[in-house]
């Protein structure tokens, strides 16, 4: 099951009352009116429009998706349903490019350290070297 | 196979080195690691003063080269300039990126006190005759640090030396073009277009545990931050870098 597919099943009312979280792996930065989302591990960068990166900020995996687009329909003063018809697929594209996820979805990181020797002092591992 | 093959120790963590320099040897004695720890893992740097002579007198010579891996991080005959610029990047290993700096992958060429960070694949050119004989000096370390308020570069002395580290006005750095061709460049539209691209520049870290996790995350954040904040006070020049 992808991401996205997570996301349509993650509630039987629906996927707008479903809360979207951005993925702990990205780092995204405001760039004037727009947000820079930078993945590493995927050395994937993408850039959000004004509109949508909006819609990226409110992504803090407790509200609703439908409330969010509530909000956002009366700050654009458009019916609900226009925003949800325009947000719902970039959100949807959001979860295929693994740049959001469903809350309690996501994998802790495992240990990244090295024991040394006899010493038993643990070392910090460096990043294997390109192409390694 | 390395004639030399050593495990020093930087700081927190225990680097491979391989070398056929005796005197990069002698340099990092100090540095020595009391005990093997993975002694089957790849070098993590190389310096190759001696590279094979080629097989057939038609084919070029190998100029002298270091390396991360297998990302040259110099090639020329000036074995003093490799191994200084090695040493500065063993140096940097683990240096506490403070917030608001970002650390850029590039070279380094210092100019009238200045510097202008080449694009990476520079520095696996066979000849920066032309850059030289133009002034410019190059720094062979694979990354520095940019402080985008000041837009002062910080490299690091070489490891082990009181002094020698530079700090220096960033004069200009280089991002190729969108198309990746010369002819039909498109230059971004917007502050947001111009940071995804800069992207690739920004330099991974050192240590495996800053790869993933809340610090690791909120520091990679800062560091996005820190290079949109550089390209709003120095926008970076775009095209094939060429002096």
């Amino acid at each position: 099951m992808t991401a996205a597919d997570s996301f349509q099943d993650a509630s039987t009312a629906g996927p707008t009352v479903t809360a979207v979280l951005q993925h702990g792996a990205v780092r995204w930065a405001l760039a004037g009116n727009e947000v820079v989302v930078h993945v590493p591990a995927l050395a994937a960068t993408h850039v959000l429009d004004p509109t949508a990166a909006m819609l990226w900020q409110c992504l803090d995996g407790v509200s609703p998706m439908d409330e969010i687009f509530a909000d956002m329909a009366e700050a654009f003063g458009v019916a609900p349903e226009v925003v949800e018809g325009d947000c719902l697929p970039v959100v949807r594209s959001w979860f295929q490019a693994g740049i959001a996820v469903v809350p309690g979805s996501t994998v802790p990181a495992d240990e990244r350290a090295v024991g040394g020797g006899n010493s038993g002092r643990v070392w910090r591992r460096l990043v294997d070297p390109p192409s390694t | 196979m390395w004639p030399h093959s050593l495990q020093i120790v930087v700081g927190e963590a225990v680097v491979g080195v391989g070398t056929d320099d005796d005197e990069l040897v002698a340099r990092l004695a100090p540095w020595a690691a009391l005990e093997a720890v993975a002694p089957s893992r790849t070098p993590d740097f190389g310096l190759e003063l001696h590279p094979a002579p080629p097989v057939h007198r038609a084919q070029p010579r190998a100029l002298p080269s270091s390396q991360h891996g297998t990302l040259v991080i110099g090639r020329t005959t000036d074995a003093a300039a490799l191994r200084d610029g090695l040493l500065r990047t063993l140096a940097s290993i683990g240096e506490m990126l403070t917030s608001g700096l970002v650390r850029l992958n590039g070279l380094p060429l210092l100019i009238d006190g200045q510097v202008v960070l080449a694009p990476p694949e520079v520095a696996d050119r066979g000849s920066l005759r032309r850059l030289r004989n133009a002034g410019h000096v190059p720094v062979y370390v694979p990354s520095v640090v940019v402080d985008p308020a000041t837009l002062l570069v910080h490299i690091p002395a070489p490891l082990g030396a009181p002094t020698g580290s530079i700090a220096a006005p960033l004069r200009e750095w280089w991002l190729p073009s969108i198309t990746g061709a010369e002819n039909d460049a498109v230059p971004p539209r917007t502050l947001g277009q111009l940071a995804a691209h800069a992207t690739p520049l920004l330099a991974p870290p050192w240590f495996e545990d800053e790869l993933d996790g809340p610090a690791a995350d909120a520091a990679g954040t800062r560091a996005l931050r820190a290079l949109i904040a550089l390209i709003e006070r120095l926008p970076p020049r775009i095209g094939r870098f060429d002096r």
